[in-house]
């Protein structure tokens, strides 16, 4: 792997992607860099390919055409046995909807990550679950249920197993767009801090106080890039 | 209308006590050929005595057991030698705790010259009228109670044979369908699951990963179900067994090792059915889990 100082954390090069069947392709040469430790924010009308432009920034979707390149690796082309390793160990992902199973527990799903190899899950992975729990607000909650959670925990339920293994990268797609402002406030909050801490985020947002709060805003239009902002307080 | 013709078999038979090696058993004189004749399900571990021996023996298994005869043996009844000629296999009747001998030595043993306990006969016929034939038996031989078999020992092990291969086809039938129920829920089931399975490979889960959880899921099910199964099935077997009048006393059907083998074997089977739903599983992409938002 080359690692320069100055060669951008992830870059996507030249990126198109039209899902099967569709006319018009969701992202026409989309070129983006993105720092590390920083915390961006992509906006846009609703079907502009926000989604798709975050999902293959983050190897669960593949483009069409272009390359993704992760410290310089062009992360669509190497195998995909490395590509599950970086979404195990390096990416980190929250939706909207958090994408929790129902059947296990608060603490199961923040293991879910490690239990990918089937293997044991260590004391210490056990530990790093229950102190990222800890960390998102959730202590007492561990045992519990998805399904017996408020929808702000089962988001905070949803960043802690994003991060419980030390992922280097959050991808949050409307991580506030199921909940109240007052919650919404809250896990903002949780994922500046995150951000303070050395975690680079790339935020898919509806809500332009959130992403002014961002130290650069995106925005999408008819699967382009058409405006690059600067937080003016940074 | 006489029925003779329709009596095959006439095995005439004189019980006594004698003391074999000192213990007080029951001989069955025979006429060989006959009883053989009638008994042609005997089975017989070393051989059957030749028709026209006089002093050959037949045992019985339980009785063997306990006084530790084998075949080919020398034994002593009421101080006469005996060449013990075969031990017969266990029949589950009378015939396991008794010693067979020639009808005419064992007549005079017990100082019985030309007597008989009692006949059995055979009716060889398909839809014998069983009834009659007795009838008339009872008119010919005024004085002597005749009686109706009716389990007969050969439709006995007829029925023991019937069961047991209806038993296996009809396991068959339900293991095939059995499999077949289990990959067509577990199609569905990795269908409804496809968001789960979408999650599991968004935080890093590989192919294999995602295959290996639901064979196990399918291994675990099918453990737990041969187990329950062995079990169920242990307790209506002895349950039709004795509504069926098959065997006499309590029957020891439950051992560890068919538990264990039945219980691998259902968990391989389930795990091999899964293997299909399994795969289809593998194949299922991280972003079909956003599909649904
Ligand atoms: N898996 C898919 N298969 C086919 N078409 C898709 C798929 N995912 C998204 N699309 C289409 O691609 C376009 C862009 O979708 P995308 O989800 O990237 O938009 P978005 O900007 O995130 O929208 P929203 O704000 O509503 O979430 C939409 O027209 C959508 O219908
Ligand atoms: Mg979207």
């Amino acid at each position: 792997m080359q690692k320069t100082h100055t060669s951008p954390f992830i870059q996507a090069v030249q990126v198109s992607k039209r899902y099967p069947g569709a006319v018009k392709p969701v992202l026409e040469d989309v070129n983006l860099q993105v720092q590390r430790g920083e915390f961006l924010a992509i906006l846009g009308r609703s079907g502009s390919g926000k989604s798709t432009l975050l999902n293959t920034l983050s190897s669960l979707v593949l483009p069409d055409s272009g390359s993704i390149y992760m410290e310089g690796t062009d992360i669509c082309k190497v195998k995909e046995k490395e590509r599950n390793r970086l979404r195990s160990h390096t990416f980190a992902m929250v939706f909207q909807q958090h994408h929790l199973l129902p059947y296990l527990t608060a603490l199961e799903n923040v293991l879910l990550p490690f239990m990918g190899g089937l293997g044991h899950v260590t004391k210490a992975q056990r530990q790093a679950a229950l102190d990222m729990l800890e960390n998102v607000g959730l202590q007492g909650k561990e045992n519990s249920r998805p399904g017996t959670l408020s929808g702000g925990e089962q988001q905070r339920v949803a960043i802690a197993r994003a991060l419980a293994r030390g992922a280097k990268v959050l991808f949050a797609d409307e991580p506030t767009g199921s909940l109240d402002s007052v919650t919404g406030d809250a896990i903002m909050q949780l994922l500046h801090s995150l951000n303070k801490q050395g975690v680079t985020v790339i935020m898919v947002s509806h809500n332009p106080e959130y992403a002014r709060q961002a130290q650069r805003m995106v925005t999408m239009q008819d699967g382009r890039i058409v405006g690059i902002a600067h937080a003016p307080n940074e | 209308m006489p029925l003779r013709a329709n009596v095959a078999i006439i095995a005439p038979k004189l019980i006594a006590t004698a003391k074999i090696h000192g213990k007080a058993s029951a001989v069955v004189g025979v006429d060989w050929q006959e009883e053989l004749a009638l008994k042609g399900y005997w089975e017989v571990h070393g051989e059957f005595p030749s028709p026209t021996a006089t002093h050959d023996a037949l045992v019985g298994a339980s009785l063997a057991q306990s006084l530790g005869i084998a075949p080919g043996q020398t034994i002593q009844v009421q101080g006469q030698d005996f060449t013990v000629r075969g031990v017969l296999l266990p029949t589950g009747s009378d015939d396991d705790a008794v010693l067979f001998a020639p009808l005419a030595a064992v007549q005079t043993m017990a100082g019985k010259q030309d007597q008989a306990t009692f006949l059995e006969v055979a009716a060889l016929c398909s839809g014998c009228p069983i009834e009659d034939i007795v009838l008339q038996l009872q008119e010919a031989l005024p004085g002597t109670e005749v009686k109706a078999l009716r389990q007969v020992a050969e439709s006995r092990m007829y029925a023991v044979h019937f069961a047991q291969d209806l038993a296996f086809y009809v396991s068959l039938v339900i293991l095939v369908t059995a499999l077949a129920m289990i990959i067509m829920s577990m199609l569905s089931s990795v269908n409804e699951r496809k968001k789960e399975i979408g999650i599991m490979r968004a935080v890093g889960f590989s192919r294999s990963s995602v295959f290996a959880v639901f064979v196990s899921e399918a291994l675990g099910i099918g453990a737990l179900a041969g187990l329950l199964g062995y079990v169920a099935g242990c307790f209506l077997a002895t349950y039709v067994l004795a509504s069926l009048h098959l065997t006499e006393g309590p029957v020891q059907l439950f051992s560890l090792q068919h538990l264990l083998a039945t219980t691998a074997l259902v968990a391989g089977a389930a795990a091999l059915a899964a293997a299909f739903p399994a795969w289809k599983a593998s194949l299922v992409e991280p972003a079909d889990s956003l599909a649904a938002v």
